[in-house]
């Protein structure tokens, strides 16, 4: 028997990069993860994100982040509640002023 | 799967405009912003068909979306010419990263680029300014010398316009900013056509009506290059705060920032520029007395 994993590949770009060893990282799941479970693994994974990335106030991704899945703004699907797929990929940009 | 885009109604939509309800597939989505940019310049009178026009060019997303809305709009006026200024503001690290990749895109699309430094200009570097003692934030001193060394850049390269990265979430911002401080005179220059005046080149912002998060898509939809490096004198505190209270509403209250865009240009409507004289050290024309640059660059006291 083997457990059903979901793997997502994170490719971070702009000045989020430099809270990554590599400008792409991946993570693994269990169950049907949600863009949500991804940004939150991933700033447990790297916490230098959450300065540029994360709103304690709202406790949510900073509103004019822009996170793509698979080419897709997730506000265009279900927001930070749309399910992850295995393979799929998340891109995570910081809008960040002048940058 | 991803909702059909509503304009073309056939491609899959890749983006949700929160304040129009649109969904729009990339070509749609950078259609639409072209077709903004065009509307904003004809609206505020941007350019001739034969102005020579120098792009404040810093290598970030939004003069890097600018350089190409500009080069693919400029075609169409075969009389007119585009120029990039860029400014080596002597931040290490930071800004060498920013103009080499604007090097790059002037190299790509065949534009022609001009570097001015603020040593050369001012006699310093902005590390050095930043390091020394000093009562303002070092984006106070970078802003007024980055302007004053875009207008020096434009003119030597024979520019009668200065086309300027500044989108919507800035022009929102500048106008808490005055009301904040209690100085609404100040959006007197507010009107991103910008005005004649004598020893200035005209300063147009032809994305003040896009979003930051619409030039941020842009360039990552059209394979620009970004940053990797943030300015580390980036946080000007009450800016800061606004941009964060200003990007809080509009995902509320989509079309805040568009409200709060069009009170300013309103308020600047109503006023009046008085420039009464020239600097008594620089020779540069004022609002009165010793301009800003002087004030800032200790010049004042030699």
């Amino acid at each position: 028997m083997s457990l059903v994993g979901v793997r997502v590949r994170i490719r971070v770009l702009g000045v989020l990069r430099s809270a990554l060893e590599d400008d792409v990282d991946s993570l693994c799941f269990t169950g049907k993860p949600t863009v949500n479970d991804v940004v939150l693994r991933l700033m447990e994974a790297r916490p230098a994100l959450r300065s540029v990335l994360w709103d304690g106030a709202v406790g949510s991704p900073v509103p004019n982040a822009l996170l793509l899945l698979d080419g897709v703004e997730v506000n265009n699907l279900e927001g930070l509640g749309t399910v992850v797929g295995d393979g799929s990929e998340l891109v995570l940009l910081s809008v960040v002023h002048g940058g | 799967m991803a909702p059909t885009c509503s304009r073309c109604k056939s491609a899959e939509s890749v983006y949700y405009r929160p304040y129009s309800g649109e969904r729009l597939c990339g070509r749609c989505f950078n259609e639409t912003l072209m077709d903004r940019v065009k509307r904003t310049v004809n609206r505020f009178r941007m350019f001739e068909h034969d102005s020579r026009i120098a792009l404040g060019l810093s290598g970030g997303k939004d003069s890097l979306t600018l350089l190409r809305l500009l080069h693919e709009l400029e075609e169409g006026w075969p009389s007119s010419e585009l120029v990039a200024v860029c400014v080596d503001e002597g931040v290490v690290g930071y800004r060498d990263e920013a103009l080499r990749i604007a090097e790059r895109n002037c190299r790509q699309l065949g534009v022609e680029m001009k570097t001015v430094s603020f040593r050369e200009l001012f006699g310093e570097t902005m590390d050095e300014i930043a390091a020394r003692g000093r009562e303002l934030g070092a984006c106070s001193y970078c802003g007024v010398l980055r302007r004053r060394a875009l207008n020096t850049a434009a003119m030597s390269v024979g520019a009668n316009r200065l086309a300027t990265g500044h989108n919507l979430d800035d022009m929102a911002q500048t106008v808490m900013l005055n009301v904040l401080r209690g100085d609404v005179t100040r959006l007197e220059g507010f009107d991103p056509g910008g005005r004649e005046l004598d020893g200035y080149v005209r300063r147009v912002k032809p994305l003040c009506e896009v979003p930051e998060r619409e030039t941020t898509l842009f360039a990552y939809l059209n394979g620009l290059e970004f940053q990797g490096v943030r300015c580390p004198y980036a946080e000007e505190a009450m800016r800061s705060d606004v941009r964060r209270f200003l990007n809080q509403m509009e995902a509320k209250r989509p079309g805040t920032k568009f409200i709060v865009y069009n009170t300013g240009l309103k308020l600047a409507s109503s006023g009046r520029v008085e420039v009464s004289g020239v600097c008594p050290i620089c020779g540069s024309v004022t609002t009165g007395g010793v301009c800003r640059v002087c004030e800032l660059t200790g010049r004042a006291e030699i």
